[in-house]
């Protein structure tokens, strides 16, 4: 052998060597088999992969050293990368499963053939061991999903509860517009009460006017004739007693009508009536009750004079009994198609916020009687007062009341 | 650990000592048996005449690697291998390689102990 040609031995032998080497460097298992399957070189991560000595794997076939799955079905022949790559001509690739003990490994192999000669073709596999990369990604799928339907539920428990609010927002308003219905019959039913009551009043007090008083009128008239009549000084001066007792229980009468029903003394004017009271009040109660008025026509209608002289004396007892008031005034006056009434006293007033809106028990229907009852009229109360400030009352009302053609039919 | 010249005087199994070109340089008379090559046939042929066809690749890749590297990967340890004899029969055989230097170069020594059920 020519020293050259060892030369050229050493050469090869170094370029196979740093091959060797550089292929042994890298992750990737490579393996090399002939046509049967049988290895005939492989790297070290082909070693390290199916767990055996390089020259354990040597001319072993790569079917028993490495038996790979697809989807958990075993492969026929024909589909193993190594015989797709051999009838070629194109690579096979694809992602299989394979067992070694407990643990499954989840590959990636690319098998190319490689024509040697016209007969002889051996087939080159890469394989990539990629078990970590897709456990993890099915991890993330399965950290997604969750993820998914922890979103799934959260929503639907906010439906839920967003429907449990609707239905409560909803139940709300019913009871709401019950509440406010119960209120309009509550204010309709207090209206009709008073009106009836006042029918009555008037009813019994034309009785006492028209019957009793009337009689009694007579009869005193029929005694005073008499007592002109007799001779004996004594009996007239008797019969003029009894007379005059008469009359005074006339008075008394008239003023029970008075009380009982205001429309009745509309027949004389309401401004009558107004002035009528304001002299009851000063006596009844002994304080100063001032009325003014100016000279615009009030001609009001029965419901609207009946409420407003019942309004004006409550507001009265109120100032009296409530404000222990020494000085009342009444004020009235016209506006067009309207009446104004104001009624203000010099009492220990009361904080007006905090007035309630509703009958209370022991104050009766007072104020929220007066407010409910000039509002069916049509008309509006407002009331100023603070404590150790007096009260003042306005009331504006309509001379003819919403319900007055109901009313007068 | 056998020697070089301890396998030189080995006279039950066969022995073949190869330089560092991978060109048979003795063999012994157990291994002229079992081979069937007699020592004027085989030497000066490469190792390879007796390794199977398809192994011929992985054994110039790695012999090509230890002269690269001088790191061994299976000297101086018992392995099964084929091996293959001059009528072309491959059989299973306990091999015992090693490698020392001589005057600054390899010389490979393998002791081959054939194995029953010989294919």
């Amino acid at each position: 052998m020519t020293a050259e040609s060892t030369n050229l031995i050493n050469q090869l032998r170094a370029t196979l060597g740093k091959m060797e080497v550089a292929l042994g460097a890298i992750d990737e298992a490579i393996v090399w088999t002939d046509e049967s399957g049988s290895i005939q070189w492989c790297s070290t991560s082909f070693d390290l992969l199916v767990g055996r000595t390089h020259l354990e794997i040597l001319g072993a076939r790569l079917f028993d050293l490495l038996p790979i799955e697809h989807e958990g079905q075993g492969l026929l022949p024909e589909q193993h990368p190594l015989v797709r790559a051999l009838k070629g001509p194109d690579k096979a690739h694809g992602t299989y499963e394979s067992s070694r003990g407990a643990s499954r490994s989840i590959l990636e192999i690319t098998a190319a053939g490689v024509q040697l000669s016209e007969q002889f073709k051996t087939v080159v596999l890469a394989i990539h061991d990629v078990t970590e990369r897709k456990q993890t990604e099915k991890e993330i799928q399965r950290l997604n999903e969750q993820l998914e339907q922890r979103v799934m539920e959260r929503t639907a428990q906010l439906q839920v509860t967003n429907k449990k609010l609707e239905e409560e927002i909803l139940e709300h308003k019913r009871n709401k517009e019950q509440l406010l219905d119960h209120q309009r019959k509550l204010r309709a039913m207090t209206s009709q009460l008073s009106m009836i009551e006042q029918r009555e009043q008037q009813r019994i007090a034309a009785e006492l006017h028209d019957g009793i008083a009337q009689t009694w009128a007579l009869s005193k008239i029929e005694l005073e004739i008499l007592a002109k009549q007799l001779s004996s000084s004594e009996d007239s001066a008797l019969i003029k007693q009894v007379s005059d007792r008469i009359g005074d229980e006339i008075e008394e009468l008239r003023s029970l009508v008075y009380q009982l029903s205001p429309t009745f003394l509309n027949k004389l004017g309401f401004e009558a009536a107004m002035e009528w009271l304001a002299e009851q009040t000063e006596l009844k109660y002994e304080i100063v009750c001032q009325l003014q008025k100016d000279q615009k026509p009030k001609s009001l209608d029965e419901d609207t004079s009946m409420v407003l002289f019942q309004s004006v004396r409550e507001l009265l007892s109120n100032a009296v009994h409530h404000g222990q008031a020494s000085l009342v005034k009444i004020i009235l006056w016209g506006e067009d198609s309207r009446i104004g009434i104001r009624v203000e006293d010099d009492g220990v007033g009361f904080d007006a916020s905090k007035v309630v809106s509703l009958p209370s028990i022991e104050g009766g229907f007072g104020l929220f009687s007066i407010r409910e009852r000039v509002k069916a009229l049509g008309g509006t109360v407002e009331i100023k007062s603070a404590p150790k400030r007096g009260t003042l009352v306005t009331i504006l009302a309509p001379l003819k009341s919403k319900k007055g053609s109901h009313r007068n039919r | 650990m056998k020697t070089i010249d301890e396998m030189k005087r080995e006279t039950d199994l066969p022995v073949v000592i190869a330089d560092r070109e991978g060109f048979i340089t003795y063999v012994n008379e157990p291994f002229q048996v079992v081979f069937g090559w007699n020592s004027d046939e085989i030497l000066g042929k490469t190792l390879t005449t007796i390794i199977p066809r398809g192994l011929h690749d992985a054994h110039n890749l790695g012999f090509s690697r230890f002269l690269l590297t001088g790191t061994p990967t299976l000297l101086g340890q018992s392995l099964n291998l084929k091996a293959v004899s001059k009528d072309g029969k491959e059989f299973d055989a306990e091999h015992y390689i090693i490698a020392e230097h001589h005057e600054d170069q390899w010389v490979f020594g393998a002791m081959i102990r054939p194995l029953r059920g010989d294919s």
